[in-house]
């Protein structure tokens, strides 16, 4: 290096030096005084605070919900062991701090910098969660000049994806999954499109009943004991589809037996029981509500301590174990004894044989606990029981705990207790369906976490891939300041980026193509509207508003209107009563009019600035039951709902993925793509992917390659967010067949 | 599960074995450059068992802080800008020096912020990466130049002796000869290391060509990693032979139904004739839930007597027509396809119900999929014949005396004899099987009930655990035939356990080997007149073969990409570029720096001058100077030259995310080489950060 003009002055940080000398000064400059905005701060975040610090980025705010957990640490490398349980965002955004280099002082070949640059560099963590509207919200957003992702799920993207929109802030998105990664720019003035513009794959749904009944997969029983663990220990026992009341089980039974009319509406006595509701099928059931379970469930909870209120003495470990083999009888002998006695199997290959724990099972030493122990041995129904009973004493032994983090009300597959409770109760109902293989602790956690599989590679990969994309949102941001164009240009600049796995026919691993139009028809950036099909006479305005407009559409704070009429409204300085009358309502009697067949709401969200039109359809058969196959109940028929024009339907491409990754629906009697109902899957956190078990090793590393790859083969111009949530990732196949 | 959970993520990618193939693999990092340190990062993460970091005895100290200037003159140092560099951070505060105190660290460990002694390089890097992982054992070693430094040896010592664990490490760190050299594993003992991976980290030719020589002679894989300005690559040197790949995973994997085996094998057999016709099958539940796989039978038996029926027609006609295609045993032309098709369709009943008919439609192509051997296999078969196994697995006597002066060629390394028998094995299967071969064993998911699903599914299993044994046995005899013949001499290889030839049954259909040319032969083809390729090239060896043949396949292959430029910037083709950052290493060969060492304007344009000659000199001597897409954009001079003024402009300059993303490649790639999953690139992956795209060359 010759001697420079700044030889005389304070050298340049050699890294800036670089950066200058690759970029140019006014770039650099603009680097060093940009506000930016991270969401996540995981396996792309780490990588991405790396690389923002050093590229010289000095203003750097870092949202995340997150705490350290072991399984991060071996990419998530701004963690260590001694930090688990820390939020994340807090020691990411320290050790970022520290490397990011002093700015160049001011020079003759430098510009004159402004306050934000020589200010000291701030990595400000915010450790809550994006969808808290008091923090992060539209005004929020302005402040930035740019919004990176690194999230691992959908409702997040979503919900950043409309804030940026609503901010007009360029959003540089991105995913991985395994070896593969997506990087894209969102950018509202420049005409892109959204995160939301395409469908994302939905997770897998599986027909209640073959949920509650008719499993013939273990990912079936997977799906069961998830719904158990939500019995067991969640908020509400309503919230699991295992749920029974009287209600349900006169529905089920109306719709066995041949029309008992119009029977279906009950009032609201529904809930008083009598013997003579039960039909012949139940009178195995013995005592009880009608279900053979429910007594011992709720027993069970408020034993250990789910029901109870937390400061009330332990319950005796021997009381827990015998009310769990109460309660286990229920599950995997008397239920199934009434299954059997409903003819659910007269069809069935094989009729499902009842298991009764024996008293020496509940007492057993859990397979977890023995010496020589490996998370890929499979239990004996012995082991599940006792499992099961060790599992469920130490959650009452929990209870005194102010605040116990363990079992978490919603099943997570980190959580020790709720895995082992899941394996265990998933196997055992596989021993009584006769369903093979019979899944390890580690199978079953595969399964059950929807897990993903990341790798440091491929995030590194991505990371450097957005902030190279924010290179260019910044130089085009900085043509516009210096008069040399408008905005809205980013399209000319920025790229959407496939990660390949193997190279495609042109030679190339990252696969650069322009940046897509926004979607015509998409509800969330061109307001197009949407249209629905529901029942409008049964459906009430509660559970349009969460299943539909919440869940479906992702509104935080909707405002519904039907014509000039405000139906329902909520946010801050609104007071929830003035509507609560109407959500008990049925669509069709709410006021303005109502909202049957043909009617459009309009349905406003102030806080993304989101505004939807709703037009309504109604339907009130759905069900075409072929024959042979289960029954499915009223209820089921009653809830089910369609999504049309705008919320994009699943395209082509979709079809020949799942025809090729689902296909599975292997060996199941019950397929009926008519009768599949939503299994209430909210486990929106972390990782989540449907996965199903596959005969070889952990080979595939998601399916979506196959998607991708043909994606590029043939220039399609559709394509799929990778998410580490999998969304972009219908399925994988995994099990392990080496011993770990 | 505690033990594992760090690595659970990764295990459900690669699985139990490519886990432990990354612990036993040690992992030697030569120069620590940003792109270097990330690429090692990405492997001590995933828990890569030890890894070794060579780097001379520059100071980071003078680099590092804003306080001490720059020594003036030409910088000796390759790297002019550690601190782009997060493992070589400016001393005082390290990343993490923060809450040091709480780190449960050995205290023996030396960090940058512990040591009172300023670290070279190497013990820097070292001790910030083994940081990230306690399960990783880290060594380091400072040379006074990696120039000088003799690759050749320090393989060999490491084969003999492992990777250097003693010395104390700092006192030596002044004296002249080789190494200081400390361990800083925690106390546990090394894991064994089976397998050695080097990468190179931004060197220069007068580093490169000695150590990828040295890396063919002890046919270790080497790869190498380069970030300059807004550019960079990977480049693989495989080692010799080549590198077999067992689990190559392809995207796309036929199912391996053998429907088109004729007659079926037995198993196969015994389910078609247990199950009914579907013709006269009224039950519907019956019909809808018959696999696919019977459906297609059905309709093939159906074909295959409708051809008889056809043929005998035209027999008796007396006209000569002759039988076309498949042996009449399944559908080859497009006319038969077609006709199997309608077959299929005049089956169904109701495509709204019977889904199983609808999936048998849609995997017609199974039934003419022909399930042999394919031509990329065998031209890995090949390669393998039992005279040269016989040779290699005999053990040498270079072996057994441990010395390198007799040096011939490199030496078989045993688990590429492993490959070997397996393929030889797989060679005799084949020809007693009709070239059909292992069957996998597995099906894929499909409507049908259960009962017909799992007999098929057992039918399918039972033959393929036939065929493994049969594998198991024709290894087996290979191995024997080579003791009788071996005169009594031990031989380097054994029979593989159950679980590899399991493996190797299963992904016999996708057998691939990675064959690269080593990259001193690479340069003496494309800069022969640079003095550093001219004097490294009178001091060869001999024996290290000849590589013209491969030469000029890369050429062909080279010029076929060229075809395929950047779709809508031409000027962004990566290989363009990639010839415009070997100029610059062209540059270094003749002036012992890069380009763009100053700050005049006509010194600067001087240099694109320069630059720009030798990517001229390049593209001639590769042979590339007729193809349109260098003729139009870099041989046409206003273009070429701002590409070259391009690259004077980066003054050597390392920009993080360029290093971050080219070390995500380079290690992935790493992955692949340690693990045997997946085919790595071939040869050299080329990042272009100005428009963010990426090729893969054979240069």
């Amino acid at each position: 290096m010759t001697v420079d003009a700044e030889s005389t002055y304070p050298p340049c940080p050699p890294i800036l030096r670089g950066m200058r000398a690759a970029l140019g000064p006014a770039l650099l400059a603009e680097i060093l005084h940009s506000r930016i905005l991270l969401i996540g701060s995981g396996g792309i975040g780490c990588e991405l605070l790396k690389n923002l610090a050093l590229s010289g980025f000095r203003h750097v705010e870092v949202v995340d919900l997150d705490t350290i957990d072991v399984s991060n640490l071996n990419r998530q490398f701004l963690f260590r062991s001694h930090h688990v349980g820390m939020p994340k965002c807090v020691v990411a955004s320290e050790a970022a701090l520290r490397m990011v280099p002093p700015p160049p002082p001011t020079t003759p070949t430098t510009p004159i910098q402004d306050d934000a640059t020589t200010a000291k560099a701030t990595y400000m963590p915010h450790h809550g969660n994006v969808f808290d509207n008091a923090r992060f919200n539209v005004p929020y957003f302005q402040k930035f000049a740019i919004v990176l992702n690194a999230l691992d799920n959908v409702a997040a993207r979503r919900r950043v994806n409309r804030l940026c929109l609503a901010a007009n802030v360029p959003l540089i998105e991105a995913g991985t999954a395994g070896y593969l990664g997506q990087v894209t720019v969102i950018d509202r003035p420049s005409n892109t499109e959204c995160y939301e513009c395409q469908p994302k794959p939905t997770q897998k749904v599986y027909p209640i009943c073959t949920i509650r009944s008719t499993p013939s997969q273990p990912v079936h029983c997977i799906v069961w004991a998830k719904e158990l663990y939500k019995l067991c220990f969640g908020p509400k026992v309503e919230d699991s589809m295992l749920y029974e009341d009287e209600e349900s089980l006169r529905a089920e039974r109306d719709g066995q037996g041949d029309g008992d009319g119009d029977e279906k509406k009950n009032d609201d006595g529904g809930r008083t029981t009598t013997r003579s509701d039960m039909s012949k099928g139940e009178e195995e059931a013995g005592g009880g509500g009608g279900s053979t379970y429910m007594d011992a469930i709720r027993d069970l909870r408020s034993l250990i301590g789910v029901d109870s209120s937390p400061y009330s003495s332990p319950s005796q470990p021997s009381a827990v174990r015998s009310k769990a083999r109460e309660a286990l009888t229920a599950l995997f002998s008397t239920e199934i004894v009434k299954q059997i006695g409903m003819d659910r199997y007269k069809t069935a290959d094989r009729v499902p044989v009842p298991i009764s724990p024996g008293v020496d099972w509940v007492d057993a030493i859990p397979p977890t606990t023995r010496e020589g122990y490996t998370p890929t041995d499979v239990w004996s129904p012995a082991d599940c029981v006792s499992e099961i009973a060790s599992c469920l004493v130490e959650v009452a032994e929990n209870a005194l705990t102010p605040d116990p983090t363990s079992p978490l009300p919603e099943f997570d597959k980190d959580d020790d207790v709720a895995m082992r409770f899941v394996t265990a109760a998933s196997n055992l109902r596989s021993y009584v369906f006769g369903i093979e293989p019979i899944q390890s602790l580690y199978d079953a956690k595969g399964m059950a976490g929807n897990i993903i599989p990341a790798i440091a590679t491929t995030n590194a990969i991505v990371a450097g891939l957005q902030v190279l994309q924010m290179f260019h949102v910044l130089r085009a941001q900085l043509d516009v300041k210096s008069g040399g164009g408008e905005g809205g240009k980013l399209k000319e600049c920025c790229r959407y980026i496939y990660c390949l796995r193997d190279k495609t026919r042109k030679g190339y691993l990252l696969q650069p193509t322009s940046l897509p139009d926004p979607n015509p028809d998409c509800f969330v950036c061109r307001n197009a509207s949407v249209s629905l099909v529901l029942n409008t006479h049964e459906w009430t305005l509660d559970m349009f508003l969460r299943r539909i407009i919440k869940k479906e559409l992702g509104f935080a704070e909707p405002t519904i209107m039907i014509g000039e009429d405000i139906v329902y409204e909520e946010g801050e300085d609104i007071d929830p009563s003035e509507y609560v009358a109407n959500l008990a309502k049925k669509m069709t009697n709410l006021p303005g009019g109502g909202a049957g067949h043909g009617s459009v709401l309009r349905i406003e969200d102030f806080t993304q600035d989101l505004e939807v039109e709703v037009s309504v359809s109604h339907r009130d058969r759905w069900i075409i039951d072929d024959e042979g196959e289960a029954k499915v109940d009223d209820r089921e028929e009653i809830e089910k709902f369609e999504i049309g024009g705008k919320k994009p339907t699943v395209s082509k491409e979709n079809d020949s993925v799942d025809a090729k990754s689902n296909g599975n629906v292997a060996n199941s009697a019950a397929s009926s793509n008519e009768g599949e109902a939503r299994t209430e899957d909210t486990n929106d956190s972390d990782d989540e992917i449907e996965l199903i078990e596959g005969d070889d090793g952990p080979k595939l590393d998601g399916i979506d390659d196959s998607r991708m790859y043909a994606d590029s083969k043939e220039e399609s111009k559709k394509r799929t967010l990778v998410d580490q949530s999998g969304n972009g990732t219908k399925k994988a196949k995994m099990t392990v067949d080496d011993s770990v | 599960m505690a033990t594992n959970d760090k690595y659970d993520r990764q295990l459900r990618l690669w699985g139990a074995s490519g886990q432990r193939a990354l612990g036993n693999t040690l992992v030697l990092l030569i120069g620590t450059s940003a792109c270097g340190t990330e690429t090692l990062k990405n492997l001590v993460l995933p828990g890569v068992g030890s890894i070794l970091v060579v780097d001379d005895d520059d100071d980071p100290a003078r680099w590092g802080t804003s306080a001490s200037p720059p020594p003036p003159g030409p910088s000796p140092s390759r790297f002019p800008s550690p601190s782009s560099n997060f493992f070589l951070p400016p001393p005082p505060p390290s990343p993490f020096g923060g809450d040091r105190d709480d780190v449960d660290v050995d205290a023996s460990r030396p960090t940058a912020s512990t040591t009172t002694t300023p670290n070279s390089n190497a013990a820097t890097a070292c001790a910030l990466l083994t940081e990230l992982n306690p399960d990783v054992v880290g060594h380091h070693l400072s040379v006074p130049s990696l120039e000088g430094c003799d690759y050749d040896s320090l393989f060999a010592n490491l084969a003999r002796d492992g990777p250097p664990m003693s010395s104390s490490s700092s006192s030596s760190s002044s004296s002249s000869s080789s190494s200081s050299s400390s361990s800083s594993s925690s106390g546990t003992s090394a894991p064994p290391i089976r397998k050695v991976l080097v990468i190179s980290a931004d060197q220069p030719s007068t580093v490169l060509l000695p150590l990828s020589r040295a890396c063919h002679a002890r046919s270790l894989p080497l790869i190498v990693v380069r970030s300059y300005g807004l550019l960079g690559y990977v480049r693989i040197q495989a080692p010799m032979p080549y590198h077999p790949v067992i689990e190559s995973r392809p995207s796309h994997r036929l199912p391996d139904l053998r429907l088109s085996r004729h007659p079926a094998f037995d198993g196969l057999r015994d389910v078609m004739s247990s199950s009914t016709d579907l013709e006269c099958v009224v039950d519907t539940r019956d019909r809808s839930h018959a696999p696919f796989v019977i459906v297609l039978l059905q309709a093939l038996e159906r074909w295959r007597g409708k051809k008889r029926d056809d043929d005998d027609g035209v027999a008796d006609d007396g006209s000569s027509t002759v039988v076309v295609g498949g042996r009449g045993h399944h559908p080859v032309t497009i006319a038969e396809k077609d006709e199997f098709r309608s077959i299929v369709r005049d089956m169904t009943r109701d495509s709204s119900r019977e889904v199983n008919f609808v999936e048998a439609l849609r995997e017609a192509h199974l039934v003419w999929t022909d399930g042999r051997i394919s031509d990329e296999v065998r031209d890995v078969l090949d390669r393998v014949d039992e005279e040269s196994f016989l040779r290699a697995a005999m053990k040498s006597d270079m072996d057994v005396e441990g010395g390198s002066s007799s040096y011939v060629g490199p030496e078989i390394p045993s688990h590429v004899l492993h490959f070997q028998l397996l393929v030889l094995a797989l060679k005799r299967f084949l020809v007693a099987n009709d070239d059909y071969p292992p069957l996998e064993g597995t099906i894929p998911d499909m409507t049908s009930d259960t009962a017909r699903y799992v007999a098929l599914q057992e039918a399918y299993r039972r033959q393929a655990e036939r065929d493994r044994s049969a594998i198991d046995e024709c290894a087996r005899f290979v191995l024997a035939e080579c003791e009788r013949r071996s005169d009594g001499c031990e031989l380097r290889v054994g029979m593989p356990t159950d679980d590899e030839v399991r493996t190797f049954c299963k992904n016999s259909r996708y057998l691939r080997i990675l064959e690269t040319r080593p990259l001193f032969a690479e340069y003496a083809l494309q800069d022969p007149a640079s003095p550093v390729v001219a004097s490294f090239a009178s001091s060869a060896v001999g024996g290290e073969g000849n590589f013209d043949a491969i030469q000029s396949d890369v050429r062909d292959d080279l010029l076929v990409t060229t075809m395929e430029p950047h779709e809508t910037d031409p000027m962004q083709t990566p290989m363009l570029w990639w010839i415009a950052l070997r100029a610059c290493d062209a540059f270094y060969d003749r002036h012992g720096h890069y380009p763009g060492k100053h700050d005049q304007d006509l010194a600067l344009e001087a240099d694109a001058n320069e630059v720009y000659g030798c990517m001229v000199r390049i593209v001639g001597s590769m042979g590339l100077d007729e193809s349109d897409i260098i003729v139009k954009y870099l041989l046409d001079r206003t273009k070429g030259m701002d590409m070259a003024r391009e690259v004077v402009r980066y003054d050597e300059a390392e920009i993080h995310n360029i290093a971050a993303v080219v070390g995500g490649v380079a290690s992935q790639e790493a992955v692949k080489l340690i693990t045997g999953q997946y085919v790595p690139v071939n040869d050299t992956y080329v990042y272009n950060g100005i428009a963010s795209t990426a090729g893969v060359y054979r240069f």
